[in-house]
């Protein structure tokens, strides 16, 4: 990735309100060649609201979206089929093939009669359905209705891919697949926003963060940077039997006190590396503290989640 | 656009193809419904659908009786036989088969009304089929009249001619001419020709909200519709597409339906059957618009059903479809004009039934295709006014 090259998509200062619902406030984003952008927040934060911006599918209130530094008007066709999109809910045709659903896609995004035999071909061999183009969609497990999804969306190799929350109610074999698949492509030169709300996945496979959270967009920038956000320290949380001593935890040398749970014998520690475990462990030994469990944790997305918003990224908004 | 709605075309082909019971509805349900219908009240259009078995015991044998059986014969749905024991007439009603009614003349009859007597036939019916007895009694009572009246006249005539004294000579066969006031040659109407083109309409519209409302409401609920749109293929192309392959699909289920209806119920295709295709291009044009309509204001899935059902049901009957229209009051009947199941429905009669020429066919065509651009002009908006 290389952030001289220019966005294939951009979102410019772009709001949407549903009535009296702000669900997108002046947000603006950037996708580039090369690039897997995750676009990270809880249930009903603006993902797919700007995605579906972001596919023109639903004009904003204000702001602009250019595909390739054009607006979509100035060539709809040919801008379209520069986007595959993967919608979050199953759009296939349940009684038609693999193959067939496959097929009108691609026909639909432009591809000549010959060019569309071969490009689906390839995409279903690519999301490991080669050999069961000719099974009806409905029969499918979850997982390979998913893969199918996503064989849908990048059929044409469209330069850009939108993926809103493609895992979903995936099995753990089909989410890897899935997963390494969306890498390669983004490999091979797409550029890909990944709309999610795991965590996980994003600190993964995405090269940039944008956390969202109530239509705003709270940070952006590559995994380590929105990370510190959160706080860059480790952390041990320890599980202890008895009481604290008078003073807690003040006399460890480097180690901060960042919550205590004094009923359900919990305690959390910031430390400034995971070298100094065993000085900590000692540490707590020597305060007559009785340690009983203990967890080490590193820097994450959620932590800078939850020390941007106050909640998780479990959490519904409402 | 054209290329959207050619792919929207061939995928709703596939689509129609892959579901057997969609295909079920749109060609078999009609047949079976038509064969019912047709069968069970063809005596509403004095057709030969009902033949009812009439058992009848001679025990006169004289010139009434005798006029009474030839009359019965020529008689339309009416299978007439003749019996030797009134017990064995009355046991076949009691059977419960097709005599509703069995008919007994007693000895004398003959005698009893050259002597001016009032001689009474005795008709053994089924007291649980009251309305086919009823319909039978009718006509009985019809061939009495006439039998009577011309028994009268001979009379008349042969006591002017040659006074009180000669032996009133009963009535021949005599009988009137049915003239159809319509154009070429005579055409019998059965029920099927009214049944075959009124269930056709009404499945026709039932098939278009399953085809296109139901599935575009599918297609906005399942995503698929905005995924092609991200495609750059206008929503207008997409909906297009999908009302022309349905708009196919419901020509070729007219076609069928005629085909079936000529080939089992011997239907009348009129003077020129191509001449039909005319006002089922305009049905299949007006039904996939209102299923348009439709799919654009429902607002769940079992709505469209619901709604298009409905809709479709009180469009076919008020439109002729199930009875003829000059049932209805002036009313309804004023409120017809504005459906094209009516127009439909006109065309259908004239070209095939009062042997009208194709030309006949065009006023309603336009009619019918006026109403549709309607219905398709208010579904795009309201489809469009959604997708912002």
């Amino acid at each position: 990735m290389s952030p001289a090259k220019a966005p294939l998509l951009e979102a410019i200062e772009i709001s949407k309100s549903y009535g009296a619902r702000l669900a997108l406030d002046n947000v603006s984003l950037a996708v580039r060649p090369g690039e897997i952008a995750a676009l990270l927040g809880p249930n009903g934060a603006g993902k797919t609201t700007t995605l579906s911006i972001l596919a023109t599918l639903l004009k904003p209130d204000s702001g602009h979206v250019l595909i390739n530094g054009k607006p979509r008007k100035s060539d709809p066709t040919g801008l379209g089929r520069m986007l595959g999109l993967v919608p979050q809910s199953l759009a296939l045709y349940p009684t038609l093939s693999a193959a067939q659903n496959v097929w009108h896609f691609a026909r639909m995004q432009g591809l000549a009669r010959d060019d569309a035999k071969e490009y689906c071909r390839r995409a279903l061999e690519e999301v490991g359905l080669g050999d069961r183009a000719s099974d009806p969609m409905y029969a499918f497990s979850g997982g390979m209705k998913r893969l199918l999804n996503l064989a849908c969306g990048i059929v044409h190799r469209p330069p850009v891919l939108l993926l809103d929350e493609p895992t979903v109610g995936v099995d753990l074999q089909s989410r890897e697949q899935l997963l390494a698949l969306i890498r390669h492509y983004a490999d091979a030169g797409a550029g890909v926003i990944y709309s999610t709300h795991y965590m996980e996945e994003a600190e993964r496979i995405c090269d940039r963060v944008l956390l969202i959270d109530r239509g705003k967009l709270i940070a952006e920038g590559d995994l380590e940077k929105v990370i510190s956000l959160g706080g860059s320290r480790p952390r041990i949380e320890i599980t202890y039997r008895g009481q604290l001593p008078d003073g807690r935890f003040g006399s460890l040398a480097g180690v901060r006190e960042i919550g205590t749970t004094v009923g359900e014998g919990k305690a959390i520690l910031e430390m400034n590396s995971f070298a100094q475990v065993a000085e900590v462990l000692h540490g707590l030994r020597t305060l007559d503290v009785n340690v009983v469990d203990f967890n080490l944790h590193s820097p994450n997305l959620s932590d800078a989640f939850i020390a941007l918003t106050g909640h998780t990224l479990r959490d519904q908004v409402l | 656009m054209l290329r959207a709605i050619w792919l929207t075309t061939q995928n709703e082909a596939r689509l129609l193809v892959k579901d057997p019971i969609v295909l079920f509805m749109l060609l078999f349900a009609p047949v079976v419904i038509i064969t019912v219908a047709g069968y069970s009240l063809g005596s509403l259009y004095g057709g030969s659908a009902n033949s009812f078995r009439l058992p009848l015991v001679d025990l006169d044998h004289g010139k009434v009786a005798q006029g009474i059986i030839e009359a019965l014969r020529r008689e339309h749905g009416v299978a007439l036989e003749v019996l030797d024991d009134p017990d064995e007439a009355r046991r076949l009603v009691s059977r419960r088969d097709r005599t509703p009614i069995a008919m007994v003349i007693p000895g004398g009859t003959s005698a009893a009304v050259a002597a001016g007597g009032q001689p009474r036939l005795i008709l053994f019916v089924d007291p649980v089929r009251r309305v086919e007895v009823n319909a039978l009694e009718l006509r009985i009572d019809e061939l009495c009249r006439r039998i009577t009246e011309q028994a009268r006249t001979a009379a008349q005539s042969q006591i002017e001619s040659f006074g009180e004294a000669q032996a009133i000579m009963l009535p021949g066969d005599i009988g009137f001419v049915e003239k159809p006031a319509i154009e070429g040659e005579a055409v019998t109407v059965n029920a099927f020709d009214q049944y075959v083109p009124g269930f056709g309409v009404t499945f026709l519209l039932i098939g278009m909200m399953l085809g296109i409302a139901l599935t575009l409401f599918d297609e906005r609920d399942w995503g698929t519709l905005k995924r092609l749109q991200v495609s750059g293929a206008p929503l207008t192309g997409l909906l297009l597409g999908k009302l022309f392959a349905r708009f196919i699909v419901g020509i070729a289920q007219m076609v069928l339906l005629f085909a079936v209806g000529w080939a089992l119920f011997g239907i009348s295709l009129g003077r020129n059957p191509l001449a039909l295709i005319i006002p089922t291009v305009g049905i299949s044009f007006a039904a996939a618009a209102l299923a348009l309509v439709v799919a654009s204001i429902a607002t769940a899935h079992d709505s469209v059903m619901s709604l298009g059902v409905t809709i479709s049901m009180a469009m076919a009957a008020i439109g002729g479809c199930w009875w003829p229209l000059d049932f209805e009051p002036g009313w309804m009947r004023e409120l017809a004009r504005w459906l094209p199941t009516t127009w439909t429905m006109q065309a259908f009669n004239d070209l095939m039934i009062r042997n009208q020429p194709p030309s006949a066919a065009l006023l309603p065509l336009a009619a019918t295709i006026g109403i549709g651009v309607i219905f398709i002009v208010a579904g795009l908006l309201r489809f469009l006014s959604l997708d912002d």
